[in-house]
This record gives C-alpha cells, structure tokens and sequence, in this order.
C-alpha cells in the first residue's frame, strides 16, 4: 500500500525583487512510496530535494499536481488541504526534521522534544519519560536537557531537532540531512533509531550526503537532477 | 478539534471618511488556532483587529462570535450590555499600550483579582493566591503586588495587561504588538506562555505584529496585510518560506532571521 503518491508535481519560484524572474525546480514530477519503505533523494544542491521534502510537509504550496500522504483518514491531498487540514496532518501523520532548528528562545531543550507529544494528547509524565529516552539514545547528557539550546553546539542542536522529530513515532518522516552536523558515533545512533522507525512500518523520504548513511538506510535511491533555469 | 470556528468574519470593510482602512476582509478561527496580522504600519491590521475585537464597528460585512450560550451572535449587532458581558467574560483585548488596559490607580493586585472578581470569584484568599500565581508566570515579583502599576516599567505594565487579561481563562484573545516595547528575553518568555495557554486551554488567539520573527514562532497561520487589502494567507511557514505576493516577499526578505 502507498504511503505517498506524487502525480505531476510542478514547483516554481517567482522571484518578484529579482525583476520577476522564475526558478523552475520541479517538473511533472511522478513519486510513489510504499508503506514502510525508505526513499533517498540523492542529486546535485538545486535539484529539488529539500523541495520534494517541503512539499510532502505542506511547506510549500507546489503550483500543478497532486501531493497526497496516507493518514488515519486515507489519501489526503495536501497541494489541496486547508491550513487546519495542513496541521492535523502534522501532528498526527508527518514528522520531519529539517537542517536547522527554529524555537521560541528560553524553552528548555527537554520540553521542546515533549512539544510534539503533547500536541498529541500523551501526559505529561509519560512524554517526559519518551523525550527522555530518545535524548539519552542521541547522547544528550542529562545536565542539558533543561537547558534551552541557544547555547548549545550545531551538532548537540542537531540532535534535539532529531529528537523532536522522531519522538512522537509519526507513520510518515520526512528527513532532511539530519546527519549533517554529527559525528560517527551520533550518525549511528540516528541510524539505528530511522531503522527501528522502519520496523515500526514508518515511511521514511529522506536526503542524506553521508553514504554510509544512506546505504544504511535506504530501500531505493531516486536521483534527482537540476532543470534548467527557465526565463 | 471542533467542526465549527469561533470566530467568523465576513466582508469586513472600514472607512473612516473617504480613507478605507480595511477593505473585504474574510476570516475564520477555529479554538487553539493563532492567526497573525501583519503588515507595515498603516497597511490597516490595528483597523482590522478593533473590528474584530468588537471595538469598532466595521462601515460594511459581519463578525461574529460563537458564545457558549446561544452560537453564534453578531458582535455588532448585539446589546452595549451584552457586548461588554462577552468581552469580560469570554474574550479578552490585550492592548499595544497597557495604560489602556490596565487600571493605574489600582494595585497590581487588584487589576488582576478584579477580572476573577467580575467572574463570580469571591474568596479573598484565593483571589490573592492566583493572582500572585499569575504574577509568577508572567515573571513580575509577587513582592510587589500591592504595589500601583504606575510604579512599573512599560515591560511590567504590558506582563500585568496579560496576567489581567488571561487569569480569567477567555475563549478568544486579541492582542495588538504584545511584545513591542519589552526586552527580548521577556519577549521570549511571553511568547512561550501564550503557546502554552493556546494549547493547554484550546485559546483561539488574534495578534497583531510588524514582527515577523514573533509570527513564526507563536502563529499557526498569517495574514499580510498592504493597504486595507489581505495580499497573501496562509499557514505561517508556508507564507514566510514560500511567499508568492511581491509585497510578502519584500517584507520576509527585509528581515533578519524570521
């Protein structure tokens, strides 16, 4: 059974201070992922990989085509949901996890992972005790967690960004090089956390430039290549 | 989830003489949803939330407020009495300048015992013990709660306004630039407990800001406003990280770090 199925999916930019000039990234673009399975998007920087993933989050709103996502509810079109339909989503189906994590300031780092659990509905105790667990599986010591990570390392925020995005067990993930700024010890640890996802049946789309990572995880590798710049 | 919104406006249009400050403006808001205003100063947003707010009547279209009584009632259509009921009771206006919404010649205290007093709240003990609860969270030393808040700072004032406001737990809030004047480690303390109380408590928020780094952070949804008119809505990362309009891509490029 699918999990995602992108039909002609086409993404653009107009870039309105730049005199109105149009980037074209995707074109009719044709994706199917099945249940379980874990797709690398693999291609040069300008491909469309971090598009293909801000698509499949409702991020960006593609311009023609279809991108649906398996929820509790069925096949959901998000180029076509409505901003609450985008949310839901979010909080019950789609977890993902971008290069770069962006928080109100001063929260603590623990209870920035809980976030995504209690969106959901889990106690307090009990989302305490799972952003705990996942935490001290990613080597964050535990004198950091009520820490806000303003301070922290790249590497250290990277983590509570996996964290964040892998806590709450979502049937779909969406990962964009999450393993960008960690070292091979913490690479491990993340591998070994997307494979326990994928024995759980979780669906993973992901971009990784690590090739150990990749062949760790990937079920099949979809290489992408740039369109031309269209005038 | 609940299948009907809680606010609902529709063709709202204000003209004050022959200036139209805002022009056929649609919107929903479902409980625990934030929507933020945004827009330059003058593009109508302030216009836009008094309208909403019920503080100002719009020259043509609806808004309308579902209360827990009888559904939905027209906010301007409705009784002065009723209104002002509704709007102690069930939704609360946090204003840009706390001397609005603060009473200055009473105590901290008492500005924010007063709204649970007005709610039928009647022992003096437990009036104090949540009021200095709220003065707590709101990160204002409980020291001073008999203190007048002509006493304070203009960041004291404005963390009172909210405590006042929010300690009789409403169903919608309107809040215009709430972080403007404060430091930006208060800001971020603020910012943080108003995501906690619209998820905790299912409060539907309304907020006004030229601060588009305070929109991403606390709103799930964006309007951008430009002469009266809506330019572009939408969820708040899709506007900021894909904004299609000239105008919405000028204001996100113009900033730092949003």
């Amino acid at each position: 059974m699918e999990a995602i199925r992108l039909e002609q999916v086409s993404k653009g930019f107009t870039l309105h201070l730049r005199g109105g000039i149009g980037l074209q990234v995707l074109r009719d673009l044709n994706l199917g992922v099945e249940t379980g399975e874990c797709v690398v998007l693999h291609g040069a920087s300008g491909a469309g990989k971090s598009t293909i993933l801000r698509c499949l989050y409702g991020n960006y709103r593609p311009d023609a085509g279809r991108v649906r996502v398996r929820s509790e509810a069925g096949l959901v079109d998000l180029a076509a949901a409505s901003p609450r339909e985008i949310l839901a989503l979010r909080r019950t189906t789609l977890g993902y996890v971008s290069q770069f994590l962006r928080v109100v300031p001063r929260v603590p780092a623990i209870e920035l992972v809980m976030e995504p659990l209690l969106e959901r509905g889990v106690t307090l105790v009990e989302a305490r005790e799972r952003s705990a667990a996942i935490l001290d599986r990613l080597d964050i010591p535990a004198r950091l967690w009520d820490l806000p990570p303003a301070t922290f390392s790249g590497g250290e925020q990277q983590r509570i960004n996996i964290a964040r995005g892998l806590v709450a067990e979502r049937p779909i993930l969406l990962l964009d090089e999450p393993t960008a700024a960690l070292d091979a010890a913490n690479r491990a640890a993340v591998v070994a956390l997307i494979r326990e996802a994928k024995a759980r049946g979780t669906t993973v789309v992901g971009v990784f430039h690590d090739r150990e990572v990749r062949e760790a995880v990937a079920d099949r590798v979809l290489a992408l290549e740039a369109l031309e710049v269209a005038a | 989830m609940t299948d009907e919104p809680l606010l609902r406006a529709a063709g709202v249009t204000k003209a004050f003489d022959r200036l139209i400050a805002c022009r056929t403006v649609s919107l929903e808001l479902w409980p625990g949803e934030v929507l933020g205003i945004v827009g330059e100063s003058g593009s109508g947003k302030t216009t836009l939330l008094r309208c909403l707010s019920g503080e100002l009547a719009p020259s043509t279209g609806t808004v309308e407020f579902r209360t827990l009584e009888s559904g939905f009632e027209d906010v301007h259509r409705m009784g002065e009495a009723r209104r002002r009921f509704l709007m102690r009771a069930q939704w609360g206006v946090v204003h840009q300048n706390p001397r609005d919404g603060l009473r200055m010649r009473v105590s901290a205290g008492g500005n924010v015992g007063e709204r649970l007093m007005a709610g039928g709240a009647r022992h003096y003990g437990h009036i104090r013990a949540e009021a200095e609860d709220w003065l707590d969270r709101v990160e204002l030393d409980r020291g001073r709660i008999d203190e007048l808040p002509t006493l304070f700072s203009g960041g004291m004032q404005q963390r009172l306004q909210i405590a006042r406001i929010l300690v009789s737990k409403p169903r919608l809030v309107f809040l215009d630039e709430p972080t403007g004047g404060l430091d930006v480690s208060v800001q971020a303390k603020l910012l943080d407990l108003l995501r906690r109380l619209t998820r905790d408590l299912g409060l539907a928020v309304v907020i006004v800001t030229h601060d588009l780094g305070v929109a991403r952070l606390l709103t799930d949804r964006l309007m951008v406003m430009r002469r009266g008119r809506v330019v572009e809505e939408g969820l708040t990362d899709q506007v900021l990280d894909d904004p299609h309009d000239a105008y919405t891509q000028l204001l996100v490029a113009s900033v730092i770090g949003a």
